[in-house]
């Protein structure tokens, strides 16, 4: 009989019985990986084999392979491989990084089954999985600590925190194998970062460890390996590529009669008939969103329209409490629910096994995007993979199959590692620190070797250094500050407070102040913005993890809510983030498939030009009220200047992304500003960006050209960061992370303070604080995408500019005057400012009398 | 334009002006004057209120590991002797919070508060506590306070901290002259233009003032019907109430 393991405690240590123990005996095991496979039923793919060849001669190195093709196997047989070889001995031998803390628990369900299976004799020693996370309870974490366990399963957060505590030289010294999960979804983020130096270390508490990455289809696989191993180890580590055919089928849901104005969320819902109608069809279905209310609006919507599927539909994200996201993922693994309404909470993870198809709510906004969350179709070998992407309005169709024309021709996008993100180094200064402390030349060496500061130069480290130790390099800027300090030539923490503080706030994700909502009579339901819940009234209804509540009270901690009844219309929480702009790739797609259309649009009978795709047919009368009110976007730049009565509009269409238009639309503000003291509203999509103003704007192509100039482009973009929110904005993550505020739930209330309040006192009193300086560097190259925002700069230098007069706002401007995320730049005083609203107001004041 | 409520009259100094002597005949003197820099004058008695210095709070911040550079402090101490100078001031009433934490009042902190009081020492100094200014436990006698006071009543002024929350608890018939809540107000106009910032706020029997530390935080206010607002700056006060309620 195979050992029992404790399926009943998912969550705590679970023990492999000793080898010599009675549950043993009568099991066999078997022995090795591919015994195991074939007990199962399956062979090894040629990529497994490569991996733990590779693995068990201690090389390190990245397995690239589709969502559901084995990843997790091949990397923990290759870890187990590489223990036999090495031999029985104790303590912690694996370190299993996981993005999420919520995939903690499958992961280590994964990592449990061949291990019970497996024969002592293959695989001498004990073997045991724990997890450990941010959510791990303190007695946990010291049976841990005093008994380690031969694999340990935890996230980038808790790593840093483990590096953290007095101990951790012993116990990684025996490391052997780090696994870095979906590596992909770390690389491009300030966790990545943070795991960037988090192996470092480890690669100098345990020499001999060698470390594997797993990873999606990613451009840039070689970028994925250096900052994996370091840029030292690139060379002669091995990229594994896994070649399995999957088979997908993409489509999109168009509906029946097109509306002529794409308002966003309009359609969506329209489209619900359509949508039941197939997960009716099938018998277990994923329904993507690409935002949390939008997934608690759909799971509403799906549940009143069928209210026999209640008991077999469930609403997964990231916000929900953990035991409704538990018992879901539980839920699909065991085949019981019909359909799961999920964000990006579902895109990671280990296999759910039979789900049949997958909606895509709104654009994909990525091909990469698209690839994964199709791939969570149709797993089975052989299966088809299916997805149906379901437009939220008209201009999404287009959206849709420029992506699914990119998947046919094969491109993905890539996911840059960031570099040079000194909160980062100055937390993880304190973070060695605190844990026996280091000398100044060997810790910067042991940074030095990681992609993220490979260059780092003197002034930067000599910064980082004066930061952790003096606040900051002018002394009489910072008396009584210490976070470490040097004892004979080493740093430690400069107290036992200091390291408490220092472990509370490690962790990078800049996150609002949460609260979390509670039922009256008892039980939690899951967190939700501070923000959002500080709007509410008590008797107040909105919606929350599917369910519609009343609030009874909130204190401010916690929102106390009952059920509501009646059918009045509800709130919808808005949470922030989660906002994906269109990627380059498919912004170019979405152009390309625009530019065609164009030459095809003036004959009357378009709509029979055989070949159009069924998407770009649907919104044909679309594109021809565009093309009749204004024109098509082709190889011109179109803009096009609208009166309303709210005042002037221009809209201007590069297609290059939502975060360059943002960067586009501030610069061009600026730069009219500087000729007339003046403020200006801007709202930018994927498609283009739109300036409101109280002047009309420019009629001549020369003026839109100066302005639109690539001279002096970094100079005017630094500039214009002044004039707008959006370096102060930035500067919260930043702030946290290099523990200038503290994030997540509120701690003592003498040391609370905003991250644009502590902005403007460094930008007073430490102008030359180098966190200022990253703040509008990250803003330059993250917000805007500098380098994509001088192409899109350069490119309309060469373009020939249409100035369209319009009437009203036409389809393709619509949407843009629709965003809600609006920003504005200022170039006058407050009181000249506080005058012109007055003004405005009794303007409007005196309309409406009239 | 003045404001009127319980007999006290309220007004905003004209920016960039020398408003303190700006009476005249046809204009009397009003009972409060609302300052550019986040405070307010009594003329008649030649009292200069402030309110939520929060001196030290930098200091509490790098005691805790928090690398907040100094400078606020020296400053806003350095507009205190400014007004004091430019207004002729007899008396300044410190409406509460003073110093925001035990851990930030460091000799330095206390030196310098010190070399404010000997700036203006023919001025009187009256400090009428603040929830912060009981945690800092008790003040050293070098920093010159003439008084310390948990509230003071001079008719038709009670002065004092935290405002009461009902209109009926507030002081019989006196009008109340607060600080602690550091009131902000948005803006929003119909062009998509916002501005949001410190403010006085007034209800009928009440006058609260915005925080005059430069390190410290603010509190929306949502407007109600008879409330009015200033927006108060270090260069100017504007009245924005019609703005406000246009707004709402």
């Amino acid at each position: 009989m195979t050992p029992r393991l404790a399926r009943s405690q998912p969550r705590s240590t679970v023990r492999r019985p000793a080898v010599s123990g009675s549950a043993r005996t009568g099991c066999r095991g078997v022995n090795g990986p591919a015994a195991w496979l074939a007990s199962r039923g399956w062979k090894p793919f040629p990529f497994q084999r490569e991996v733990w060849r590779l693995m068990g001669g201690g090389t390190s190195g990245l397995l690239h392979a589709p969502t559901g093709t084995g990843k997790t196997l091949a990397a923990w047989l290759g870890a187990l491989g590489r223990a036999r070889s090495l031999g029985s001995r104790t303590g912690l031998r694996v370190v299993w990084l996981t993005p999420l803390k919520a995939l903690a628990a499958d992961t280590v369900r994964a990592l449990e089954e061949p291990l019970a299976a497996l024969s002592p004799g293959w695989l001498p020693g004990q073997w045991d999985v724990a997890v450990r996370t941010g959510d791990t309870s303190a007695a946990d974490r010291r049976r841990l600590r005093g008994r380690p366990p031969a694999a340990l399963v935890t996230t980038p957060e808790t790593l840093s925190i483990m590096l953290s505590l007095d101990d951790a030289h012993e116990a990684f010294a025996g490391l052997e194998t780090i696994i870095v999960d979906e590596w992909h979804e770390l690389l491009s983020t300030k966790r990545g970062v943070q795991t960037e130096l988090a192996l470092a270390r480890l690669r100098t508490l345990a020499p001999n460890v060698i470390t594997w990455g797993l990873s999606a289809t990613l451009a840039n696989l070689d970028e994925a390996v250096a900052a994996l191993v370091g840029p030292s180890r690139a060379a002669s580590a091995e990229l594994v590529q896994a070649k399995v055919p999957r088979r997908l089928a993409i489509e999109t849901l168009i509906p029946k009669p097109m509306e002529r104005f794409p308002w966003a969320g309009h359609m969506g819902m329209r489209l619900l008939p359509q949508v039941i109608e197939q997960i009716e069809a099938a018998s277990t279905s994923l329904v993507f969103t690409n935002t949390r209310s939008q997934a608690e609006r759909w799971f509403e919507a799906i549940g009143t329209a069928r209210p026999d599927w209640k008991p077999v539909i469930a609403l997964h994200h990231g916000s929900v409490d953990r035991e409704q996201r538990a018992a879901a993922e539980d839920g699909l693994r065991r085949g019981r629910l019909k359909c799961v309404v999920a964000t990006s909470s579902l895109d990671l993870g280990v296999d759910f096994g039979p789900v049949d198809q997958v909606f895509q709510i709104g654009s994909p906004k990525g091909i990469a995007r698209l690839l994964q969350r199709a791939g969570r179709s149709g797993h089975a070998p052989g299966a088809t993979g299916r997805l149906v992407c379901v437009p939220t309005h008209a201009l999404e169709l287009i959206e849709c199959a420029a992506a699914r024309q990119s998947v046919i021709a094969g491109v993905v996008e890539a996911r840059r590692p960031l570099t040079g993100a000194l909160d980062c180094l100055a937390q993880h200064l304190v973070t060695v620190a605190c844990s026996g402390g280091f000398r100044a030349d060997e810790l910067r060496a042991e940074v030095s070797d990681t992609l993220a500061f490979a260059g780092l130069d003197d002034v930067s480290w000599r910064w980082a250094m004066d930061f952790a130790a003096r606040g900051g390099p002018a002394l009489a800027a910072y008396p009584n500050f210490a976070r470490i300090t040097e004892r004979f030539g080493r740093w430690y923490v400069a107290s036992r407070a200091i390291a408490r503080l220092h472990r509370m706030a490690i962790g990078t994700i800049a996150s609002d102040a949460t609260v979390e909502v509670k039922w009256l009579r008892g039980g939690r339901l899951g967190t939700v913005e501070e923000s959002f819940m500080s709007r509410l009234n008590p008797g107040d209804r909105f919606l929350f993890a599917g369910r519609p509540l009343t609030l009874f009270q909130f204190d401010g901690l916690t929102a106390w809510v009952k059920r509501a009844r009646g059918g009045a219309t509800l709130q919808v929480p808005r949470w922030n983030g989660g906002r994906m702009p269109l990627s380059t790739l498919l912004s170019k797609a979405v152009l390309d498939l625009m530019q065609s259309v164009a030459g095809r649009l003036t004959p009357p009978r378009a709509k029979a030009a055989p070949g159009m795709l069924p998407e770009v047919r649907a919104v044909l009368p679309l594109l021809q009220t565009q093309a009749r009110w204004s024109r098509l976007p082709d190889e011109c730049l179109l803009i096009e200047r609208v009166q309303c009565r709210d005042g002037h509009h221009a809209f201007l269409f590069p297609f290059a992304g939502r975060l360059v238009h943002e960067g586009l639309a501030a610069l061009v503000a600026w730069r009219m500003a500087q000729r007339k003291p003046s403020t200006f509203t801007m709202a930018a999509t994927d498609w283009g960006f739109e300036l409101a103003g109280r002047e009309p704007f420019f009629t001549q192509e020369l003026e839109w050209r100066q302005v639109l100039s690539p001279a002096n482009l970094l100079e005017d973009l630094l500039a214009c960061l002044n004039g707008t929110e959006m370096a102060r904005r930035h500067f919260r993550e930043i702030a946290r992370v290099a523990g200038l505020v503290a994030g997540g739930r509120r701690t003592n209330r003498q040391t609370q303070s905003s991250a644009g309040l502590i902005f403007d006192v460094l930008s007073e009193h430490d102008a030359d604080n180098m966190l200022l300086a990253q703040t509008r560097r990250e803003v330059l190259e993250q917000q805007f995408e500098f380098g994509r925002l001088r192409a899109a700069v350069e490119a309309i230098a060469d373009q020939e500019i249409r100035i369209v007069e319009t009437h009203r706002l036409s389809p393709l401007a619509f949407p843009i005057w629709a965003e809600q995320v609006q920003s504005r730049l200022t170039t006058q005083g407050w009181l000249e400012r506080i005058t012109e609203m007055a003004r405005e107001l009794e303007q409007a004041a005196g309309a409406t009398q009239a | 334009m003045t404001t009127e409520a319980m007999g006290v009259r309220i007004a905003c100094a004209q920016s960039g002006g020398a408003p303190h002597r700006a009476a005249t005949v046809d204009t009397p003197l009003p009972d409060i004057l609302l300052l550019p820099g986040r405070a307010a004058l009594l003329p008649a008695s030649r009292t200069l209120l402030v309110a939520d210095l929060h001196l030290g709070k930098a200091a509490t911040f790098r005691r805790a590991g928090i690398p907040v550079p100094e400078g606020s402090a020296q400053r806003d101490l350095a507009r205190v002797a400014e007004l004091v100078r430019g207004y002729e001031v007899r008396r300044l009433i410190v409406l509460g919070d003073l110093f925001h934490a035990k851990s930030g009042c460091t000799p330095q902190v206390f030196a310098e508060f010190a070399s404010l009081r000997s700036q203006i020492a023919t001025t009187a100094v009256v400090l009428v506590m603040g929830n912060h200014d009981h945690a800092v436990g008790r003040l050293p006698d070098s920093l010159g306070l003439d008084a310390c006071v948990p509230c003071l009543d001079e008719p038709p002024f009670h002065f004092v901290h935290e405002p009461a929350t009902g209109v009926e608890s507030s002081a019989r018939d006196l009008f109340t002259v607060a600080g602690h809540l550091h009131p902000t107000i948005a803006l929003r106009s119909p062009s998509g233009d916002r501005l949001a910032d410190r403010c006085f706020v007034a209800e009928p029997t009440v006058l609260v003032l915005p925080a005059f530390g430069s390190f410290t935080g603010g509190h929306r206010i949502e407007p109600k019907e008879e409330m009015r607002f200033w927006i108060a700056r270090d260069d100017g006060v504007a009245d924005v109430t019609r703005l406000v309620r246009a707004t709402g």
